[in-house]
């Protein structure tokens, strides 16, 4: 009796600490992947060259002011 | 998304042609083409008024209607642009655009028609961004990198606006209620001298010059 519930606690034990570890895989590759995504956009607009709000622009806008 | 667009400030514009010799200098435009110009009316006479002239980018371009190779295209932004690798050389666009804009080169001895040149708002072609073949088309494509056309950037007295629509709206807003006049020039009584809409009252008690 004793001896079957500590196996229980043991698989117990062992799936949590595999789904943990599985859990964590995930969430590292949920996050580098969404970094790649960021990363890909930023290149997309870079490539795409149209207007962008840029601080040079803004600068330009501040002397039509004047 | 902005929608680009010129707008020139007749009452700011002192004729120096600075815009213009900045675009050829930029774009490296060959002899015989001009991009842009400045046009005086009453010339000479006091009260005198100079704007600069390029492509206008418009909403509805004739010059799209017209071509027979559909070699113009509008970016998400508004800005007209033409493949040259397209154009046929034909000069419909020239007849057809109320500006001037398309300019043919004389590309031999009897004056032949080449491809047509136009300003691209410093928007470059149809070609990979600020790559050797776009600038040898099209000139420099300034928006790629960030910036606005080079005629507006260096008008000294910001005569010449180019940029996003909403905020030139803005600027010249603020400089029509600065002055106390200059809505009223727009409309058809005063292009086409029909008083046929009463003039809009002044925007202040300013007098007018």
């Amino acid at each position: 009796m004793t001896d079957k519930a500590n196996l229980k606690r043991r698989q117990f034990l062992l799936t949590a600490g595999v789904g943990g570890v599985s859990a964590a895989a995930a969430v590292v590759a949920v996050k580098s992947g969404g970094s790649d995504a960021a990363k890909t956009d930023t290149a997309a607009q870079a490539d795409q060259g149209g207007y962008r709000l840029t601080e040079h622009v803004a600068a330009y806008y501040r002397t039509a002011r004047v | 998304m902005a929608r680009m667009k010129f707008i020139c400030d007749a009452e700011r514009c002192i004729e120096c042609n600075g815009c213009v010799t900045a675009c050829k200098n930029e774009h490296e435009v060959p002899w015989g083409v001009n991009r842009r110009r400045v046009v005086t009316i009453n010339d000479g006479v006091p009260g005198e008024r100079s704007m600069s002239v390029a492509c206008m980018h418009c909403s509805d371009a004739p010059c799209m209607a017209v071509c027979p190779v559909d070699c113009f295209y509008r970016t998400d932004e508004g800005v007209v642009l033409h493949d040259k690798d397209l154009c046929i050389g034909c000069g419909y666009c020239f007849y057809a655009c109320p500006f001037g804009a398309p300019q043919f080169p004389q590309a031999g001895a009897f004056g032949l028609r080449g491809k047509m040149d136009k300003c691209t708002f410093c928007a470059g072609g149809p070609e990979a961004n600020s790559s050797e073949e776009e600038f040898r088309k099209y000139g420099r494509n300034r928006l790629a990198e960030g910036k606005l056309p080079l005629c507006a950037e260096v008008c000294s007295t910001k005569a010449l606006l180019g940029g996003d629509a909403d905020v030139l709206a803005d600027i010249y807003r603020q400089r029509v209620l600065t002055r106390g006049k200059g809505a009223e020039i727009w409309g058809w009584s005063t292009a086409y001298g029909k008083p046929d809409a009463p003039a809009a009252p002044a925007p202040s008690a300013g007098g007018k010059s």
